[in-house]
């Protein structure tokens, strides 16, 4: 399930990272002897996860020229729109939640790869620094300097996209 | 405290990664910089942001666990292998195709055969003309000895070499070396004509004698210029302690002397006395 939740993350739609899931688990059984006992096996299956999302990432780009060429500024209409409804308040609180995993999960996706694999590692899959060193293969150092561009990048998509303050209050 | 390093350390300052001497360094920095708090602050927003992510309802994972379980307890399929071997494949793999990679080698192996014997023909072809230009600085006698064999004038060695009669003056004042004086020679011996010769680069001169009423034509041509016989053997021969060569052909004899400036050849019908006579009349001048 892990597996899966890093490859969503990364890749951005379920039928990807399910596609992804299997190739993971495939690589993994083929490749089991390259696994050293030095790291843990779910930080290694993170890593292969994390390998074929970006490879993934890399041909559909190479694919379609441009990579999901979205405008922000009618996404920020329709937040807007959103907020601004009367009827907003009596949306189903489903659609709703919905509709902002979908606004999280597009900004998400606009970050670089090697800023959002950190950001999905510590902040959604809550690794610690040092498992996620391992996952990526740099030092601690790297995940820190990371994750600031990462989070940074974040709150700037998603304050242009029209994301009210409320979300980036901590709770 | 560098303003880098808590910069850098910002994120796992807020995450509480760091060691508690490095977040009392992080924190009297931040109470002294404003960028670097306001840095904090976005990255903390970013942070808070990034925990509102849900996970969407997994409709089917029973079914795509099941599904990865049969990709590997059964044979892969065709295309599953192929494409694992495929990313095995390195880019230059990929680039190289074999085809047109052999079709290339080969090519560069003709191309360098065929400048390979160019250069070789080159070669012999310098060599070539490296050999006439050597033979076009001397002489060859071997014509004119053929000429006496054959009993016939000397047609071809005169063809070859320009030819002019001159007077032993004359002869003296145009040759850069000194002169045979043949003021030891026998009274029965005569001089009878010079004539000069000339090819590409030096001078000789062709005394025409009698000795005895036989003739004996003797050369003199400049030292460090080729001399050739043809074909016929040359022997070497100590006489009174001065080296010389000599071919014997039937009646004739050829008599070759080096001396310090100059060559000499004698050819003729001589006998022993008369050479010993040519060499010394030679030798002393």
């Amino acid at each position: 399930m892990r597996v899966m939740s890093t490859a969503y993350r990364m890749c951005g739609n379920i039928q990807e990272a399910e596609d992804v899931t299997q190739d993971v688990f495939l690589k993994a059984f083929k490749e089991i002897k390259k696994f050293r006992e030095a790291a843990s096996l779910f930080t290694w299956l993170y890593r292969i996860t994390i390998n074929l999302c970006i490879d993934k990432e890399r041909k559909r780009q190479r694919r379609q020229k441009y990579h999901e060429n979205v405008d922000v500024d009618s996404e920020r209409i329709t937040i807007e729109e959103a907020n601004s409804n009367e009827n907003t308040r009596t949306l189903d609180q489903q659609m709703w939640q919905d509709e902002i995993q979908s606004i999280l999960q597009k900004a998400l996706s606009r970050i670089k790869p090697k800023f959002r694999t950190v950001l999905v590692l510590k902040d959604i899959e809550g690794l610690s620094y040092e498992e996620a060193a391992q996952a990526v293969g740099c030092s601690q150092g790297t995940i820190s300097s990371r994750l600031n561009r990462g989070r940074k990048e974040l709150k700037t998509l998603l304050v242009k996209m029209g994301m009210g303050e409320e979300y980036f209050q901590e709770r | 405290m560098k303003h880098g390093f808590t910069q850098k350390n910002l994120s796992a300052y807020l995450d509480a990664e760091l060691s508690p001497d490095k977040v009392q360094k992080i924190e009297l920095h931040l109470q002294s910089c404003e960028s670097c708090l306001r840095e904090l602050q976005e990255i903390r927003s970013g942070k808070a942001v990034a925990t509102c992510f849900e996970n969407p309802d997994w409709q089917d994972t029973e079914a795509l666990w099941q599904n990865i379980q049969r990709l590997n307890i059964s044979t892969p399929e065709k295309g599953d292998v192929k494409n694992l071997e495929m990313k095995r494949t390195n880019l230059w793999q990929r680039l190289i195709h074999p085809r047109p990679a052999f079709a290339i080698a080969v090519l560069l192996i003709l191309f360098g055969i065929n400048l390979f014997s160019n250069l070789k023909q080159k070669k012999f072809q310098y060599q070539r003309v490296q050999l006439d230009q050597a033979l076009s600085y001397g002489f060859d006698y071997g014509l004119y000895l053929d000429a006496l064999v054959a009993g016939s004038p000397a047609i071809e060695f005169e063809r070859r070499y320009e030819s002019q009669q001159a007077s032993y003056e004359q002869a003296r004042s145009q040759t850069t070396f000194r002169l045979a004086s043949f003021t030891h020679m026998p009274k029965t011996f005569q001089l009878r004509e010079v004539r000069l010769l000339k090819n590409a680069c030096c001078r000789s001169v062709q005394f025409s004698c009698l000795e005895n009423s036989r003739e004996v034509i003797i050369f003199q041509q400049p030292q460090g210029h080729p001399v050739t016989f043809g074909n016929y053997p040359l022997e070497r021969i100590e006489l009174n302690g001065q080296m010389y060569h000599r071919i014997k052909t039937g009646k004739w004899t050829v008599l070759s002397l080096q001396l310090k400036e100059s060559q000499f050849m004698a050819i003729g019908e001589m006998n022993e006395s008369d050479i010993a006579a040519i060499i010394f009349a030679i030798t002393t001048i």
